[in-house]
């Protein structure tokens, strides 16, 4: 019998393996061949299943701030001075601690010219002011995100975006002497999402400090409007649950 | 620039769309509960002109805007108020005032602004207050003609002045009724600003009037109707 085991067994193998082979390429016993309304009715359910994967009740935040360092570079103008007309560059950088708070700083580079309203002062009115030119401002802040969504533009496409609110300090260098002056910070800014590393960044700052003049000290409010861009570094985030 | 900007803006958009292949064709957003269309929106509103030289007007005004479609409306905008001197407008009385001769500077200001509107609103959607309120807002553009009453202070006249008008904005509705408004507008008016030293008034001549308000806004009917 030891002899005829072998082929006994590969007999065996090999008729088991037609026989799968065989079911495989049947249908499934007890239901229908395959319609033309079947095949219509298993496309919408596949493409069902598969929108079922990709929507939830509760959904992935579309852009993850958190643990990522934002740089920015923005340009604006000034209104401390009404004698000069000031324009700033200003670089920054801020730290997402969380999706709501993070902190930053920034550098900003002042350029000033005169103003029409100096030359109507000086020219027609013959009073000639003490003047303060701010040259340039660095300091700290805290930024804490109000509000955050998405919107539709022009009814194509959505975006998403945030509003924040600023607080900090800093020193800012003015015309009038060496030292720079303590200065207070108040501010909003806006953030729309072009990419998940790239937005469209506003920002109204409001620099508050002391000017001493020769007629006296003054509370200085400096309000700058500034746009730029921001890149977030790293560019992408991944998520730590799946969907 | 703005261009460039705006191409960058879109592409960066819809490659966004494109990550979700089964989506595709699909519009942005279904069902929709429009807040703002084939509504009135009367808001009472508080403006202060900013960047006055010589004298700063505090105005109260009222606007009223129907929209036509989701996008785009219509209203008119009426403002009153009066001014007050600026720090410049004292510094200079003190520095050319003499014990027997006071100095006055004349100044003109904003009495009250009056124009017809358009508005396209190219940004709309939701928002989250401190993660915990939802709000619907939107970014409005507004464009329009109408008029200025220009007061005028001892040596300059009263006057009566076009004024075109351009602006920006955005909207809260914190109810589908109610909504908190922000406008920095900038009426184009023709006056002489100020007299000289010795009492003579230049010319009048086109000048920026930069108007910041806030808004109230009271929409009506107070419930939106869905889409279809």
């Amino acid at each position: 019998m030891t002899k005829y085991r072998f082929p006994i067994l590969m007999t065996v193998l090999v008729l088991s393996g037609a026989t799968a082979a065989v079911r495989a390429a049947e249908p499934d016993s007890g239901a229908p061949s395959p319609t033309e309304s079947d095949e219509a009715t298993e496309e919408p359910e596949e493409v069902k299943s598969d929108l079922d994967s990709l929507v939830r009740v509760v959904q992935q935040r579309p852009i993850v701030k958190a643990m990522r360092l934002e740089i920015g570079f923005l340009a604006g103008v000034s209104t401390a001075d009404v004698m000069h007309d000031q324009y700033t560059l200003t670089g920054s950088g801020r730290f997402h601690i969380s999706e709501w708070l993070s902190i930053g700083a920034s550098y900003s580079k002042y350029f000033s010219s005169r103003s029409k309203i100096f030359t109507d002062v000086t020219g027609d009115l013959e009073v000639y002011p003490e003047l303060s030119q701010v040259q340039w401002y660095a300091g700290a802040d805290i930024a804490l995100v109000m509000f955050d969504g998405k919107f539709k533009l022009f009814d194509d496409a959505i975006g998403y975006w945030d509003i924040y609110a600023l607080l900090g300090g800093g020193v800012t260098k003015t015309s009038r002497g060496d030292s720079p002056l303590p200065t207070g910070m108040l501010g909003v800014g806006m953030r729309i999402f072009l990419a998940k590393w790239l937005t469209l960044s506003f920002e109204l700052r409001n620099h508050i400090y002391v000017e001493s003049f020769n007629a006296g000290s003054e509370l200085v409010n400096n309000v700058v409007g500034q746009g730029g861009i921001t890149i977030f570094i790293p560019f992408g985030f991944d998520y730590s649950y799946s969907k | 620039m703005l261009a460039a900007t705006s191409a960058v803006t879109f592409a960066a958009f819809g490659s966004a769309l494109a990550e979700n292949p089964l989506l595709e064709g699909s519009p942005p957003t279904m069902n929709e509960s429009p807040i703002l269309k084939g509504r009135h929106l009367v808001a009472p509103s508080f403006g202060v002109t900013i960047g006055d030289p010589y004298s700063r007007n505090l105005m109260a005004g009222l606007t009223y805007r129907y929209h036509i479609t989701s996008w785009f409306g219509l209203g008119l905008d009426l403002w009153a108020g009066g001014a007050v001197k600026t720090a410049l407008t004292e510094d200079i009385e003190r520095e050319l005032s003499r014990p027997d001769a006071p100095f006055k500077l004349s100044t003109t200001s904003l009495t009250a602004l009056a124009n017809l509107s358009l508005e396209f609103v190219p940004l709309s959607g939701k928002a989250m207050l401190f993660s915990d309120t939802l709000v619907h807002w939107d970014l409005h553009l507004m464009g329009g003609v109408g008029a200025a009453i220009v007061s005028g202070d001892d040596r300059i006249d009263d006057s009566v002045s076009l004024a075109p008008v351009f602006g920006v904005g955005m909207r809260f509705f914190f109810d589908r009724w109610l909504s908190l408004g922000f406008d920095l507008r900038d009426y184009l008016v023709n006056r002489a600003v100020s007299s000289r030293k010795d009492g003579s008034v230049p010319g009048s001549s086109f000048g920026h009037n930069w108007l910041f308000g806030v808004s109230v806004g009271f929409s009506f009917p107070v419930a939106p109707n869905p889409e279809d």
